[in-house]
C-alpha cells in the first residue's frame, strides 16, 4: 500500500470517529463488507424494480397470445402481424419494418411471451414473500412475545398448542380447504363469510389462499423463537432495571423486550423467504397457486414440463429466474444474520 | 437503634423460590430458601454493607426490599409505608424514593438505546419534566457522575465498564432517590476502575444523603465504606454490627473464616496471615439441616 493509499484509510477511518453509531449502523458497516451479500441485494432490488415496472421490462402484456407463434424457440418468431406469409424472423436477420415478433425467451404453449411472463412473475413470487413473511412476522411476534412475557401457565398453555400445530401435516390440510375454497369460488356466494372470502381473494389476486398456506405454517417457527428470545431477554438486568424505575408491562415489552427481539426475528424471516418462495412455486405446481393466465414461476415451470424435451426453455428459464432469486435471497439473509450475529465480531 | 431514624426496616423478611415438578400440572417439590427470616434497620444517610459468599442471599435480599421479589413472608417498611402490601399505584409512586444499581455493566443497559434515553427513562416513566427539560437533566446528571454530556447519543457498547456503571449510576440518580441499593456495583469492574466508583459513590452520598445498602463480597471495600456491616451465611444474617466493632471482634465463626480470606497488602504481614479454612460444604438452600452452621472449626474455639 502507498503512503497516499494509508494516509487517505487513515483519514476515512477517523472521520466517523466523533460520530456515535448505533448497533444497526455497526450491522449495517458489517453487512456492506460482505460482496456476496451485498450482490443478493442488489439482485433483490432489481427484481423489486421489476416487478413494480413489470410493463417497461416486458414488450408484451403477460396473457397476450400469438397463437401463430406458439412454441417459438428463445430469439425466434413468425411474421404473422403484417404479411402472413409465414416469413421465418430471426433477432439476426429481421428487417424491422417487418414488424416481426421475436420473443427473447421464446413463447409458451399458447404463444405468450414467456419473458413478460417471467417478468409479470415476480410479481406474484415477491408479493408472496412480502405477504407471507408479514403475516408470520406478526403473528409470531405478538404470540410469542405474550406467550414469554407472562410466562408459567399461560406460556405452558401457549407453547402446547404451538406443539400441537407443529404435529400436524398442515399442508395437506390447506391443500383440501383450498380446493373445497375454488369449487365454491367457482358457483360464487351472494353473501356470508364465503363472499367475504372470495372478495379478498380477488383483492389478492388469486392468491389469499397461499398467503394463508404460508403464514400459517411459518408463524409458528417464529412464535417460538420470540418466545425463546422474550425469555432470555426478560431476565437480563435492563429489564430489572425499567421494573425498579416502576415502568408498567407495556413499557417494559415495547421499549425494552420488542426492540430487541425484532431482530433476529428479521433476520430469522430473511432466511425464511426463500421458503416461501418456492413454498408459492410448489403450490402453483400442483395447481393450486394462482389463477391463470396469472403467471407465476411455479405454475410456468408445471405447464412448461409436459414438453421438456422439444422446449426445454419453457422449463429452463423460470426455472432459473426461481433458483436465482431465492439463491439472492439466501445470501442477503446469511449476509444479515452475520452483520447482526455481534458475537461474531466480539464487542466493538 | 432509634426506630424514628431508620429509613428502611426489614421484619422477618423471608423468600423462598417455589422448586416445581411436572409439565401441565405443576406441584411444588420443594423451595430454595434464598432469604430465610432475617430483620435489620437502615438508618437516614447511612451504608449498610452486607457481605457473604456466593448464593448466600445477598442479592436476593437486596431486591426483595425494592420488591422486585414478591417476599413470601415478612415486612419492610420504608419510612411508615409497609412496601410488601402497598398497592401498585402506591408502589409506583414510592419507587421513586428508592433504586438500583446492578452488577454488570453489560447487562444493565439495553443495548438498542442511546445514553440520553437510559438516563431519561426514569424521567418518562413517571412523567418529570416536558422532553427538554428532561434532556437537560439528563446532562445534569452525566455531569454529576463525571460523564461528558455529549456522550447523550451514543450507544452503551461505546463506553468502558466503569463508565457504563456510570450510567447506570446516573439513570438510579434521575428521580432523586433517598435509598439506593447497591448490588455488588463494582464486582464486575476493574480493580483500577473499583475506587473510582466506590468514591463517585461516597462523594454523591454527602452531596445528596443518600442511604446505601452496599451488597458485596469484597470484605476490604465494604470496610471502606460502610458505617455498619451485616454478614449473611445461607439466607441469614449471623451478625450486625459496627464496622470497627465487626473487623476488630469478629464473633461468629463464619465472620472470622471470611475475615482470615482477606489478603493483607503488605507481604510480610501476608506471609503471617492464618487462614481458617471451614471444612465441608455449604449446606444445599433447598434442605438446609438443622443447624444454622454446621462446620466444624480447627481453631474457633480456642482463641474465643
Amino acid at each position: 500500500m502507498t503512503p497516499e493509499k494509508q494516509l487517505e484509510q487513515l483519514v476515512d477511518n477517523n472521520k466517523d470517529l466523533g460520530k456515535s453509531r448505533s448497533p444497526l449502523q455497526d450491522a449495517m458497516r458489517e453487512f456492506r463488507r460482505n460482496k456476496i451479500a451485498v450482490g443478493g441485494m442488489v439482485f433483490v432490488v432489481f427484481v423489486m424494480i421489476v416487478a413494480i415496472a413489470a410493463p417497461v421490462f416486458a414488450p408484451y402484456h403477460y396473457a397476450t397470445q400469438n397463437l401463430r407463434n406458439n412454441r417459438a424457440k428463445p430469439m425466434e418468431g413468425y411474421d404473422i402481424l403484417v404479411s402472413y406469409a409465414e416469413k421465418e424472423c430471426h433477432w439476426y436477420n429481421t428487417p424491422l419494418e417487418w414488424g416481426c415478433t421475436v420473443f427473447i425467451a421464446g413463447s409458451d404453449a399458447l404463444g405468450r411471451d414467456l419473458w413478460s411472463r417471467i417478468v409479470y412473475g415476480t410479481r406474484v413470487s415477491l408479493s408472496v414473500a412480502l405477504a407471507a413473511a408479514t403475516v408470520s412476522l406478526v403473528i409470531g411476534l405478538i404470540y410469542g412475545t405474550v406467550s414469554g412475557y407472562s410466562g408459567g401457565r399461560v406460556d405452558n398453555l401457549m407453547m402446547r398448542i404451538v406443539d400441537f400445530l407443529y404435529a400436524i401435516p398442515l399442508l395437506p390440510i390447506i391443500i383440501l380447504m383450498t380446493v373445497y375454497f375454488n369449487a365454491v369460488s367457482r358457483q360464487g356466494a351472494e353473501s356470508g363469510l364465503m363472499s367475504v372470502l372470495i372478495n379478498l381473494d380477488r383483492l389478492a389476486g388469486g392468491l389469499l389462499f397461499v398467503f394463508i398456506a404460508i403464514g400459517a405454517l411459518n408463524w409458528i417457527g417464529m412464535a417460538r423463537l420470540a418466545r425463546g428470545q422474550v425469555l432470555s431477554y426478560k431476565e437480563k438486568e435492563f429489564v430489572e432495571a425499567a421494573r425498579a424505575i416502576g415502568a408498567g408491562n407495556g413499557h417494559i415489552i415495547f421499549k425494552h423486550l420488542i426492540p430487541n427481539v425484532l431482530g433476529p426475528l428479521l433476520i430469522a424471516e430473511s432466511m425464511a423467504i426463500p421458503g416461501y418462495i418456492f413454498l408459492e412455486a410448489a403450490l402453483s405446481f400442483i395447481g393450486l397457486g394462482v389463477t391463470p393466465p396469472t403467471p407465476s414461476w411455479g405454475a410456468m415451470i408445471n405447464e412448461g414440463y409436459s414438453g421438456i424435451r422439444s422446449n426445454p426453455h419453457l422449463v429452463l428459464f423460470p426455472g432459473v429466474a426461481l433458483s436465482v432469486l431465492t439463491l439472492a435471497f439466501n445470501f442477503m439473509g446469511d449476509g444479515m444474520r452475520d452483520a447482526f450475529d455481534t458475537r461474531l465480531r466480539g464487542r466493538n | 437503634m432509634n426506630q424514628d431514624q431508620a429509613l428502611i426496616r426489614v421484619e422477618r423478611l423471608t423468600k423462598h423460590f417455589p422448586i416445581t415438578r411436572g409439565i401441565v400440572f405443576q406441584k411444588q417439590v420443594g423451595a430454595v430458601q434464598a432469604v430465610d427470616d432475617i430483620s435489620f434497620n437502615i438508618t437516614k444517610g447511612e451504608t449498610l454493607g452486607l457481605v457473604g459468599e456466593s448464593g448466600c442471599g445477598k442479592s436476593t435480599t437486596g431486591r426483595t426490599i425494592l420488591q422486585l421479589h414478591k417476599p413470601t413472608s415478612g415486612k419492610v417498611y420504608y419510612g411508615d409505608v409497609d412496601l410488601t402490601t402497598a398497592s401498585s399505584a402506591k408502589m409506583r409512586e414510592m419507587r421513586r424514593n428508592m433504586q438500583i444499581i446492578f452488577q454488570d455493566p453489560y447487562a444493565s443497559l439495553n443495548p438498542r438505546l442511546t445514553v440520553g434515553s437510559i438516563v431519561a427513562e426514569p424521567l418518562e416513566v413517571h412523567n418529570v419534566g416536558t422532553a427538554q427539560e428532561r434532556q437537560e437533566r439528563v446532562r445534569e446528571l452525566l455531569d454529576l457522575v463525571s460523564l461528558n454530556p455529549h456522550f447523550i447519543n451514543r450507544y452503551p457498547h461505546e463506553f468502558s465498564g466503569g463508565q457504563r456503571q456510570r450510567i447506570g449510576i446516573a439513570r438510579a440518580l434521575a428521580l432523586q432517590p433517598e435509598f439506593i441499593v447497591c448490588d455488588e456495583p463494582i464486582s464486575a469492574l476493574d480493580v483500577s476502575i473499583q475506587a473510582q466508583v466506590v468514591n463517585l459513590l461516597e462523594e454523591l452520598q454527602e452531596e445528596f444523603g443518600l442511604t446505601y445498602l452496599f451488597i458485596a463480597h469484597d470484605l476490604s471495600m465494604v470496610r471502606h465504606i460502610s458505617d455498619r456491616v451485616a454478614v449473611m451465611y445461607l439466607g441469614k444474617i449471623v451478625e450486625l454490627a459496627e464496622r470497627g466493632e465487626l473487623y476488630d471482634h469478629p464473633l461468629h465463626p463464619y465472620t472470622r473464616a471470611l475475615l482470615s480470606a482477606v489478603p493483607i497488602p503488605d507481604p510480610l504481614e501476608e506471609r503471617k496471615r492464618k487462614r481458617i479454612i471451614l471444612e465441608g460444604d455449604v449446606p444445599s438452600p433447598v434442605h438446609p439441616c438443622g443447624v444454622s452452621f454446621p462446620h466444624s472449626l480447627p481453631d474457633s474455639r480456642s482463641d474465643l
